[in-house]
């Protein structure tokens, strides 16, 4: 049982864990009777690939895995477990996160195999159980991952108040990625620039002086929440957000009316340090 | 009165009847509704603006966050919920949530029977839980913002 929403994406993708969604309260009641229903990803059956997900973009760095995610969600029928090839480079785990982190927003999959990759899709028949892919296969290009940053993120250019990083949690080398590239610079004097972590990755970054340096920038590290779970008292008090998930992305334009901005590491830090998102 | 029935699986039986409002993409939890309201604020949601507040609310099933159930049990509580609930196909977020609202609701149709294409917003639904059966009637007109649907009630098993 989790209550957090890649997390069932990933465990059960990733590392053969049997989880569903369900909801907060059903985590609850779960841990109070130590028991869930046994059906949905519990099931074998279940957990068999039904859609075939062509992936013919150009996706390599952590905003594309982040596109990828959301350009994939919107186009699933509810209840798919997406199957995906294509010629991509085989991404590292915080892509893979942030890619179910993006998925888990937009659609309602809770399993995801990628074809020789993760363990229960050692090929496509391995991924189907069966010989073909029971759906018309869904091709994603590049204009899908076009599409899916124009429908979060602003165009044009604006200043900007409120830097987020952190969805899902920075672990230390990302922490640490972001202390180098401050190191020497100042967050702008209007701008709150912020990287939400959990307690025990944010003491790593006390002890190895990271967090010395964010600070000394005009940066916070926060931990255990992120801006959309604090809500509207909190972020309508901003007008331009600038964020590296498009999770957050997403909530925040539902939250606020202010200008929301999706980018890299570096087009967040350059727009905290400049007060100004720029095209 | 054109009317139409299709039958599915009740997940929370009882009797509810009121405006459709039919989301084919469903409501994204976080950020997808104000659950003061239950206005839809999710943005491109093609019922972005419209309440979720008395209607019934036809989905094809969850969307987003593992606190979905959460958002819908907040519009519960602030009431705003909707009269009865609508899912092409059950999945574990959407059973919880439905445990959590309490209201009638009828899952699992056949793909031809999929409430997402029958029914459109504006159509009466009627969801009767003990025949496991909903009726669409097609010819009603009132705008579901007009709040003419005040008239809706709703009969649940005790």
């Amino acid at each position: 049982m989790t209550t957090e929403s890649h997390v069932t994406v990933t465990a059960n993708s990733l590392w053969g864990a049997m989880g569903n969604s369900d909801g907060i309260e059903a985590a609850f009641w779960s841990a109070i009777c130590g028991k869930t229903p046994e059906w949905g990803m519990h099931v074998e059956e279940n957990r068999r690939g039904n859609q075939l997900i062509m992936v013919k973009a150009n996706v390599n760095s952590m905003l594309e895995w982040n596109l990828l995610g959301k350009a994939i969600g919107d186009n699933l029928e509810s209840g798919s477990v997406p199957v995906i090839e294509g010629e991509f480079k085989k991404p590292d785990f915080n892509k893979l996160r942030s890619f179910f982190t993006a998925l888990a927003v937009f659609s309602n999959c809770e399993m995801f195999h990628i074809v020789n990759y993760t363990p229960e899709a050692r090929d496509v028949s391995d991924a189907f159980r069966t010989k073909v892919s029971l759906k018309k296969p869904i091709t994603i290009d590049d204009l899908s991952l076009v599409e899916s940053y124009e429908s979060t993120s602003d165009l044009e250019s604006s200043r900007v108040d409120f830097v987020s990083l952190g969805c899902p949690h920075y672990d230390i080398n990302q922490i640490k990625e972001v202390a180098l590239k401050l190191k020497n610079k100042k967050i702008h004097v209007n701008v709150h620039f912020m990287i939400w972590t959990v307690y025990p990755i944010k003491y790593m970054s006390d002890e190895n002086g990271y967090t010395k340096i964010i600070e000394e920038a005009g940066g916070h590290i926060y931990t255990s929440s992120c801006p959309g779970v604090i809500g509207s008292y909190f972020l309508n008090t901003y007008n331009g957000f600038v964020v590296d998930s498009i999770k957050q992305a997403s909530a925040i334009r539902g939250i606020t009316n202010g200008h929301v901005y999706l980018g890299s590491i570096d087009q967040c830090l350059d727009a905290a340090v400049k007060g100004k998102w720029e095209k | 009165m054109e009317k139409t029935i299709i039958k599915g699986r009740v997940a929370l039986s009882g009797i509810a009847e009121g405006r459709a409002i039919v989301c084919p993409k469903s409501i994204t939890g976080w950020g997808g509704i104000d659950p003061f309201t239950g206005i839809i604020m999710e943005k491109g949601n093609v019922n972005e603006g419209k309440s979720i507040k008395d209607t019934i609310l036809v989905m094809p099933g969850s969307k987003g966050s593992n606190g979905w159930s959460c958002y819908f049990g907040a519009a519960r509580v602030a009431g705003s919920a909707p009269k009865g609930w609508l899912f092409s196909r059950i999945d574990s977020s959407a059973g919880v949530a439905i445990a959590i609202m309490n209201i009638p609701t009828i899952v699992d149709f056949e793909k031809d029977q999929a409430p997402c294409m029958l029914i459109q917003n504006g159509d009466w639904v009627k969801i009767n839980g003990e025949k496991c059966e909903v009726e669409i009637f097609k010819d009603c007109k009132e705008n579901i913002h007009t709040n003419k649907h005040r008239d809706c009630h709703v009969r649940k098993n005790s």
